[in-house]
């Protein structure tokens, strides 16, 4: 099963959440990588991490969003997996 | 609050930019701005723009979804402990709905520990029978703050047209501002649609003070120089209300008079009122010195 959140319009990301029987991979794809694709990977991570994911594939396309962005379209997605009854 | 902006709820680049433009309250949308498919991302989004106080808290308002629907109180859940304290109710009809929506609100408040009643509440009147009931819904609950109109879906369901013709409106207005005023509350008027059309929004706003409005609900940032202008009381409404507040100083209680025109108390709680408006939006009375 795969849901995504968010859009690829500016200041916002797409992130797209597989429930791959793997631990837990993250892809980040960012539109400004240089700068600040360590910082979208570290949000993401760390709201992962709060949220007791483990596995699963999380692939992300950034296009100059914000932390809160990241992290709330990150909830977004586990949310909805869990819902549906997958063990993420 | 002269002009209530609204943003949509699920984009992130409205939410960030949404408190540059100058409106006096923001309304962030989880209602029609939100494919029905969206609800969840979305008031997750908001919610997280309230937690990291993105948005200037004390002046933005929710939209939520209607009390009709399925999404209304998990919109609640969600923002509420994220910070919103204003929460706008689309398509409200009866009293029992905002009883239904206020029970939510103090188990939400008191399971996050806030004081019962923080939370306020304004209430769209925008059907016919919402029009109707604008007093019994006015009085609904302590926690109303304001009233405000919906013409698209009133006008649809009454089979009138909304344009440059405002008369049909008269009836709608007057009913809300007068049930707002009778339990002290705002009355906020109406989005105007037409945005290229700056000629019929100052007179659709002009009309709605007229009749009682304190305010304006607005669709584009271009919108609320005019909107804030227009809510604004005039150089000559300042003027005649200090004339009016001197005159009162010197009068014992009674009536008196200026320029011709019965002081009374009703003509100075007007002018304090005037000032008071002024006050709180920042406007000061021109002098020839300036």
């Amino acid at each position: 099963m795969e849901v995504s959140a968010g859009f690829m319009t500016k200041q916002d990301a797409l992130v797209r959440f597989s429930d791959e029987n793997c631990t837990l991979q993250l892809e980040v794809r960012s539109s400004v990588s240089g700068l600040f694709g360590k910082a979208v990977r570290k949000a993401a991570g760390e709201e992962l991490s709060r949220l007791n994911v483990i596995n699963g594939r999380v692939w992300i396309e950034d296009n100059h969003a914000l932390d809160f962005v990241i992290r709330a379209r990150i909830q977004a997605v586990v949310m909805e997996m869990r819902e549906a009854g997958c063990k993420v | 609050m002269r002009s209530w902006l609204y943003c949509p709820g699920n984009s992130p680049k409205m939410i960030i930019n949404a408190g540059i433009y100058g409106a006096d309250g923001l309304v962030f949308d989880l209602e029609d701005a939100v494919a029905p498919d969206r609800k969840r991302e979305a008031r997750i989004l908001l919610a997280q723009a309230f937690k990291e106080r993105i948005v200037p808290v004390e002046k933005s308002a929710v939209r939520i979804n209607g009390p009709e629907t399925e999404d209304w109180n998990k919109d609640l859940e969600e923002m509420i402990p994220a910070g919103a304290l204003i929460i706008r109710i689309p398509k409200v009809e009866h009293p029992e709905q905002v009883h239904r929506i206020c029970n939510l609100l103090d188990r939400i408040e008191a399971d996050n520990g806030m004081d019962t009643g923080k939370v306020v509440l304004q209430c769209i009147l925008e059907t016919p029978l919402g029009v109707e009931n604008a007093f019994v819904l006015g009085g609904s609950s302590s926690r109303i703050s304001s009233l405000s109109f919906g013409a698209e879906d009133y006008c649809a369901a009454v089979g009138i047209p909304r344009g440059s013709d405002l008369l049909p409106l008269d009836y709608p207005r007057s009913r809300i501002a007068s049930a707002a005023a009778a339990f002290g509350l705002s009355a906020y008027d109406t989005v105007w649609g037409f945005l290229d059309d700056e000629t019929g929004l100052a007179a659709d706003a002009l009309r709605a003070k007229s009749l009682g409005f304190k305010g304006k609900s607005l669709i584009h940032p271009d919108q609320i120089e005019l909107v804030n202008r227009v809510f604004s009381p005039t150089p000559d409404e300042l003027a005649d209300a200090r004339n009016i507040l001197e005159e009162a100083a010197f009068m014992d209680g009674g009536a008196g008079s200026l320029n011709g025109r019965m002081i009374d108390r009703p003509v100075i709680l007007r002018a304090e009122r005037i000032l008071q408006s002024a006050e709180e939006t920042g406007i000061r009375e021109s002098t020839d010195a300036e």
